[in-house]
């Protein structure tokens, strides 16, 4: 990182990152617009709103947001990285973000200023900030926060892992332990798991999606709208609404590729007389949730 | 900015009726599934970018579909509904063609014979339909209208027919004999494609030397080309030509082509494979 800055200092930076980063992919999901084809998907506040980006890592998805004329906070908690798009923000001429320090746990905001609020990838490392009190806890007051500088309407953008996907009982790893079958055991014992296994504690909670209602409500949110993304919020392909059955319907009839032919083959066919479209929302693995103040 | 909301806004002037979503991301632009309430197909299909290629692309679809519709040929193309511009941002709506890509019904390396007579199947539809495409456009000098992205991808099909083709976003007036070419390479590629489990294609030099000079199906391809050539009295003295735009296409370092040209070339011209 303090390669990529120093580079990006001197010759630009997306020349920093095309010399420090090998892989092509990565600096398309870092400098592509791609992974923030979301912003079309879900209603937005009018133009010139405020936006905070919290957790806003490489500043994808801030300066994507800027572009289209909102005014864009970007917070992250690791300096570098807020350094990094305050290179990027000077080189590129956006006078609409501003890059800031800070943690999703203590927004450095006044109350009800902003439109919109962006959790890409954050809610799940809301456990790790302080010590002291459990991750569910912490998962909840990271919210509140957002309730507390959204105005009034405003929408909370979040995405996430879900915990009861089936790729998790499949035997994939999770993405924040690296630990296979920690995200759908109990916690304690998924704890107890981490700490043989890696010897760290597990405190990166993901829910499933009555959890994740339950917790925007206890923060105050209401109208929870969850949609699914494919074949991850990171690089996802598509974006659907999962209250819609016939729309999930289709798309489980109608989604083919090269890649896994024969599985989403299988799929195709059994969506045809199998009510998959029910089950389906619990077994997706990752949300999007846009809730409102 | 577009979003959602206005997406609505301007679908709701044209259905009158509220409509619901679900998104796919292209490589430049954003295609939404618009379904009606209570339907389990959608009623059509937005595409729209701020990108400037893409957005010449929208515009030459649109104006191939409504060319495609006067002609009122006996496949289906999509309908286009409109085209519209908000601020950085070119807009269409086209009409969706019910039925599956012809990707789904391909049985790659599995069983040798039938695997023949399903590729000779989709072959014959893919001849079918571009000789009809090249008699309804036919101009001068052997050119005609070319879909550009003829791929078992683009093709849908329902009960094993050829119903329809959608995305002409990159057709242009050419030779439309290029159209079958593409469709052999691609057709050819998904089946490895599908058996390797990998995905995104990379046409080279290579893939066609292989599709074209080395693969079980080479004949079948050659047959079906011939075939073409015949119904549409193709010159044989535009074949040298049409290869070398068909090889420049995907010959992207500038490799020689020579040995791949005099293959292609002594197997389509009247004669008997080799």
């Amino acid at each position: 990182m303090e390669q990529v800055l120093a580079e990006a200092e001197r010759i630009g930076w997306q020349k920093a990152l095309k010399n420090n980063l090998k892989d092509p992919l990565l600096i398309q999901h870092i400098a592509g617009e791609q992974r923030t084809a979301w912003k079309y998907f879900f209603p937005l506040p009018p133009k010139k709103s405020v936006f905070v980006d919290v957790g806003s890592g490489w500043g994808t998805l801030s300066f994507s947001l800027a572009k289209e004329g909102f005014s864009v906070v970007s917070l992250d908690y690791v300096a570098q990285r807020v350094k990094f798009c305050y290179l990027r923000k000077k080189q590129d001429g956006f006078n609409n973000v501003f890059p800031l320090c800070g943690s999703g746990l203590n927004l450095p905001l006044k109350d009800s200023c902003a439109y919109g609020i962006i959790l890409n990838a954050v809610l799940e490392w809301a456990g790790y900030f302080r010590k002291d009190f459990s991750p569910h806890v912490l998962q909840k007051k990271m919210l509140s926060e957002c309730w507390r500088v959204l105005k009034e309407g405003g929408r909370v953008y979040i995405a996430i892992e879900n915990r009861t996907s089936l790729i998790y009982f499949l035997g994939a790893k999770d993405p924040h332990s690296g630990l296979r079958f920690t995200v759908v055991l109990p916690r304690f014992l998924a704890n107890i798991y981490s700490k043989l296994k890696k010897g760290v504690p597990y405190r990166a909670y993901i829910y499933s999606m009555v959890g994740y209602r339950n917790l925007l409500r206890s923060a105050g949110f209401k109208s929870i709208k969850f949609y699914a993304s494919f074949p991850s919020f990171r690089n996802f392909e598509y974006i659907l609404p999962l209250k819609n059955k016939a729309v999930i319907k289709f798309f489980l009839r109608n989604t083919h590729k090269t890649k896994y032919f024969f599985l989403l083959k299988v799929i195709s066919r059994l969506a045809g007389f199998l009510p998959l479209e029910y089950i389906f929302p619990c077994l997706v693995p990752d949300y999007y949730i846009v809730a409102q103040k | 900015m577009i979003d959602i909301g206005l997406i609505k806004e301007i679908l709701k002037r044209h259905t009158k009726k509220q409509l619901d979503f679900f998104l796919k991301v292209g490589k430049d632009k954003v295609i939404l599934f618009a379904f009606l309430e209570k339907t389990d197909s959608p009623y059509g299909i937005v595409k729209f970018s701020n990108q400037d290629k893409a957005k010449l692309r929208l515009k030459n679809e649109y104006a191939v579909l409504g060319k495609l519709k006067n002609k009122k040929l006996e496949f289906n193309t999509p309908q286009p509904f409109f085209l519209t511009e908000v601020e950085q941002y070119t807009i269409t709506f086209q009409s969706f063609i019910k039925g599956r890509r012809m990707l789904y019904y391909l049985k790659p390396f599995l069983n040798v014979n039938p695997s023949f007579k399903r590729i000779k199947k989709h072959l014959n539809s893919a001849v079918d339909f571009l000789y009809r495409v090249n008699n309804s456009f036919a101009g001068s000098d052997s050119l005609s209208l070319r879909h550009n992205d003829f791929t078992p991808e683009n093709i849908i099909l329902s009960s094993h027919k050829s119903t329809g083709v959608i995305d002409w976003e990159y057709s242009e007036y050419s030779y439309t004999i290029l159209d079958l070419l593409d469709f052999c390479l691609t057709y050819y590629l998904t089946l490895k494609f599908i058996k390797d489990n990998s995905s995104g294609w990379y046409p080279d030099l290579s893939s066609i030397e292989e599709c074209f000079l080395k693969s079980p199906y080479r004949n079948i391809f050659f047959e079906a080309l011939r075939d073409y050539m015949k119904k549409t009295t193709f010159p044989e003295s535009k074949l040298e030509k049409v290869l070398e735009i068909f090889l420049q296409k995907f010959n992207k370092a500038e490799n020689d082509t020579k040995s791949v040209k005099a293959g292609l070339l002594a197997n389509l011209s009247s004669g008997q494979p080799k």
